[in-house]
């Protein structure tokens, strides 16, 4: 298998794309994303790195079809995204599960959602290895109150996998698993991906589960994000399968290079964020701060 | 909104099988504390009540408050229930006034059918209405003033100019308890529509929801509990509105339960104005009690609001 997505079809292209929000209490537009050119290829796993609040979920909320981008076009198959599609399934950032459901049910909600001519048994056997799948069995009548953190942002990754759609995008889905259980489900991942050629978008504050996963690492800057430098990790797959990756000879410069250009940004961010904080005063802001702590430290 | 506290149940390995190789005084220890734990509500609320009714009693006996007519004794509001909910022989130191037998049951019936048909106008037209409110802008645009300035009016103001259009009889009293009531269905269920959160309706759009299915799938759901507390709401709310409409309507005979309290208060048959109000107040009670479990029945997954 290729390690990068070089040579491979474009499948999602970004171009020169500006997207952000409209502050409605303040009357004002925050942009979030300027000038983005960003290629995801066919097949690819494309890792999204930088510092909070850089846009790095607004990206891939654009891809999703939730946010309309402000100039600029973004493509999916060559077609402009006007909207969510089959194609396209999302592990968010903040879970969003349906409290009221339970894991099962939550996890069996896009078939509800969207026609399909899969038997209920077929669905119940989907459901029920998925969830064998990111580790939730004995739990499939929970609700999520009955959940821990981590155990409902695997909820969320069934959830969004159980379709096995063409693209994956997934806004920090171990952000709140142990290290133990990350690394079991980057393993599966990484297995997952290569088997049924998904292409993912994938977020995430770790290096080096970055260097792990990624085919491509797209940094992106302070906001406004734009892309600050593309990374390829030239490292043969499966990277995770055999244990050690750390011990790679890429790895350590990969690392080094990858952990200079996010640091530069953070600390970049460090100003730049603190007034965005009080200019947004946004209801999200509280919810990101509350979201699991995920830390740019180097490691060992 | 109204809280419950959970009972805990004991952890199983309190009770189980950590226990069995203790010594048996300390079985002895563990089942008293136990017989505690589990009935302290019950024990504590008996010993309460009796404290309450032998105060009241003793007040009553030495004229603290006022003579007999003022304030009656427990004992004769006791009798004054029976009489007034089963038949019986009228004691001695009752007013016979207006002390019939079933006086209590007939009235009480009385407000209860006028409660309940009003309670399910009320509320079958109050959520439809929030959720049109919340759910289509326009309709939010042309109800709100309407909403907002009757549901901060005091109802009893209403009252006059109903009086003008309707005339006492029995269709201001409907209106006037389901003036009082609707309101906080309507509001809670507008409430929950539109603070459902964000990040589900992307959810259910990323999964391929239309308009309609997250309205289903999403707003209803979440919408439910909210629904669930402007009822009880309005459940108690519709109390006060049938005790004012009857006080105010007024009747010659079978008023209802309001229309008996002030009724008899004002024949100074104090105890079966006492009589007629512990009636009232224990309905109320089974009301609300009732309509918690409810809550909790219908969106167990609340439960994490409550720890
Ligand atoms: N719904 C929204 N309304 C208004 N502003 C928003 C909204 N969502 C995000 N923003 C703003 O857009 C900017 C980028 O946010 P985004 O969520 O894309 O950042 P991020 O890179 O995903 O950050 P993090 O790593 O903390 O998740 C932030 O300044 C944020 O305040
Ligand atoms: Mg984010």
């Amino acid at each position: 298998m290729t390690p990068t997505g070089q040579g491979r079809k474009p499948l999602i292209v970004a171009e020169n794309m500006t997207a952000g929000y409209e502050l409605e209490r303040e009357r004002k537009l925050l942009t979030a994303l300027e000038g983005v050119s960003l290629t995801v290829h066919d097949g690819e796993f494309l890792v999204l790195v930088g510092p909070s609040g850089c846009g790095k979920t607004t990206f891939i909320n654009v891809i999703a079809g939730l946010v309309q981008p402000w100039s600029g076009s973004v493509t999916f198959n060559g077609k402009p995204i006007d909207g969510p599609g089959e194609d396209r399934s999302m592990v968010f950032q903040d879970y969003a599960i349906m409290p009221w459901r339970t894991v099962e049910q939550n996890i069996q909600l896009p078939f509800e959602l969207r026609p399909h001519d899969l038997s209920k048994s077929d669905v119940a056997d989907k459901v029920q290895a998925i969830i064998g799948d990111v580790g939730l069995t004995g739990f499939e009548k929970s609700f999520p109150y009955e959940l821990s953190g981590g155990m409902r942002q695997r909820v969320g990754l069934a959830r969004a996998m159980v379709t096995q759609p063409k693209v994956l995008l997934a806004d920090e889905p171990f952000g709140a698993v142990d290290a133990m259980t990350r690394e079991v489900l980057q393993a599966q991942l990484e297995a997952l991906v290569m088997n049924a050629g998904q292409t993912v978008v994938f977020i995430t504050h770790s290096i080096d589960e970055a260097i792990a996963l990624g085919d491509r690492i797209a940094v992106i800057s302070n906001r406004p994000g734009k892309v600050r430098e593309i990374v390829t990790v030239d490292m043969d797959r499966p990277r995770l399968a055999e244990g050690e990756i750390t011990t790679h000879p890429r790895y350590g410069e990969l690392r080094e290079h990858l952990w200079n250009l996010v640091k530069d940004e953070a600390l970049g961010a460090k100003d730049a964020h603190h007034d965005d904080d009080i200019s947004t005063g946004d209801s999200r802001l509280d919810r990101l701060a509350t979201s699991p702590a995920t830390t740019m430290d180097p490691g060992i | 909104m109204a809280q419950t506290i959970q009972p805990q149940k004991p952890d199983k390995n309190t009770d189980g099988s950590a226990l069995a190789a203790k010594p048996r005084i300390r079985d002895a220890e563990w089942t008293l504390t136990r017989i505690w734990t589990r009935y302290r509500f019950a024990i504590v609320t008996v010993i309460n009540l009796t404290i309450f009714f032998i105060i009241w009693q003793l007040l009553a006996k030495y004229e603290v408050i006022g003579p007999p007519i003022i304030f009656p004794s427990f004992t004769d509001t006791v009798s004054a229930l029976k009489i007034g909910w089963f038949g019986g022989q009228v004691t001695d130191g009752t007013n016979f006034g207006l002390l019939r037998d079933f006086v209590i049951a007939n009235n009480a019936w009385e407000s209860l059918q006028r409660y309940t048909i009003s309670m399910v106008i009320a509320i079958g037209l109050g959520i439809p209405i929030g959720l049109a409110m919340g759910g289509f802008k326009w309709v939010d645009a042309i109800l709100s003033p309407y909403v907002w300035t009757l549901s901060s009016l005091p109802r009893l103001a209403i009252y006059a100019p109903l009086v003008l259009i309707m005339g006492i009889g029995e269709s201001i009293k409907y209106a006037l308890i389901i003036l009082t009531a609707i309101f906080p269905v309507i509001i809670n269920t507008w409430a929950g529509v539109k603070t459902t959160e964000q990040s589900l309706i992307n959810a259910a759009r990323v999964f391929g929801a239309n308009r309609a299915q997250i309205y289903k799938k999403v707003v209803l759901p979440y919408t439910l509990p909210f629904v669930v507390s402007g009822i009880q709401l309005s459940l108690s709310r519709g109390l006060i509105g049938v005790v004012i409409v009857e006080f105010l309507t007024g009747a010659s005979t079978l008023g209802g339960l309001g229309w008996l309290i002030f009724r008899s208060a004002s024949a100074f048959n104090a105890p079966l104005t006492y009589a007629a109000l512990m009636s009232l107040a224990v309905f109320a009670l089974i009301l609300v009690q009732g309509t918690r479990s409810l809550e909790a029945k219908i969106a167990p997954w609340r439960q994490v609001s409550k720890t």
